[in-house]
């Protein structure tokens, strides 16, 4: 359900739809968002490069709900249906944390690797 | 295209993510409270950039993807139960009530009493069959 703009083309859908989860970790940590500002903010962030399928964005916000990453709180405004609203909890903080580092540690070490910066041989 | 004719794609569309979903019908009433909001946001949007109204629903259902993929998606995240159809329609008991039904050959009247006899058993069995 993964799809990809142009420039993400060259992005491995499995790539994308592994980190998809940190990526609306760290679109929440900057404040409460709807499902589909999350799916905006998204694309915008990244000039069009992670463009999901948008409805793969749910079941991956639920299952952080489910795992207190996340809590959603719907919205009840007169003369509008209700929306739900995601902010992030303070365990979903410390686990974007650790993904962070994870994240900084694994590229970095694709990088060495890639660009043949072993020295060994 | 109506507004009506919109309303029915969008049900439709709801309606195959909550059977490929599965689960109570308060989950999924809230499964298509979320995604009728998202629809709405996203097809003002696309009409705000030029689209018509028709054109700008069809482009944000076909952004949110396949239905039962995110129907099958959603029922994977939260931990669902499929919804199965009876494996057994009840067409026996219908045939009985009909004023014909006196007058069904034996063999037709057998299957008739055997598939009311069957369906209770199906149905259950349709239901706690491993999904």
């Amino acid at each position: 359900m993964v799809r990809t703009s142009e420039p993400s083309a060259r992005f491995d859908r499995e790539l994308l739809k592994g980190n998809t989860a940190t990526v609306v970790l760290a679109i929440l940590s900057e404040g409460p968002l709807h499902g589909y500002q999350i799916a905006k903010e998204m694309r915008r962030r990244s000039d069009d490069a992670l463009r999901l399928g948008q409805g793969v964005l749910y079941p991956i916000l639920h299952r952080l709900e489910d795992r207190g990453l996340v809590v959603g709180e719907w919205e009840q405004s007169t003369g509008t249906p209700s929306r739900k609203r995601y902010s992030i909890t303070k365990a979903g903080l410390t686990q974007l944390g650790a993904k962070r580092t994870e994240w900084a540690a694994f590229s970095q070490a694709m990088a060495k690797v890639l660009d043949g910066e072993g020295g060994g041989r | 295209m109506s507004v009506d004719r919109d309303e029915l794609d969008v049900t439709a569309y709801l309606n195959e993510v909550c059977w490929a979903m599965g689960g109570s019908f308060a989950e999924q009433q809230a499964v298509r409270d979320e995604l009728r909001a998202h629809l709405r946001e996203a097809a003002r949007d696309l009409v705000m950039g030029g689209m018509t109204a028709r054109d700008a629903l069809a482009r944000a259902l076909d952004e949110l993807g396949a239905a039962r993929d995110l129907g099958h998606a959603m029922r994977v995240s939260r931990g669902t139960r499929p919804l199965r159809r009876p494996l057994v329609q009840p067409a026996g008991a219908v045939l009985l009530h009909s004023e014909h039904a006196r007058n069904l050959p034996g063999a037709r009247l057998a299957v008739a009493l055997a598939a009311v006899a069957a369906t209770p058993a199906a149905v259950a069995l349709a239901f706690v069959w491993p999904g």
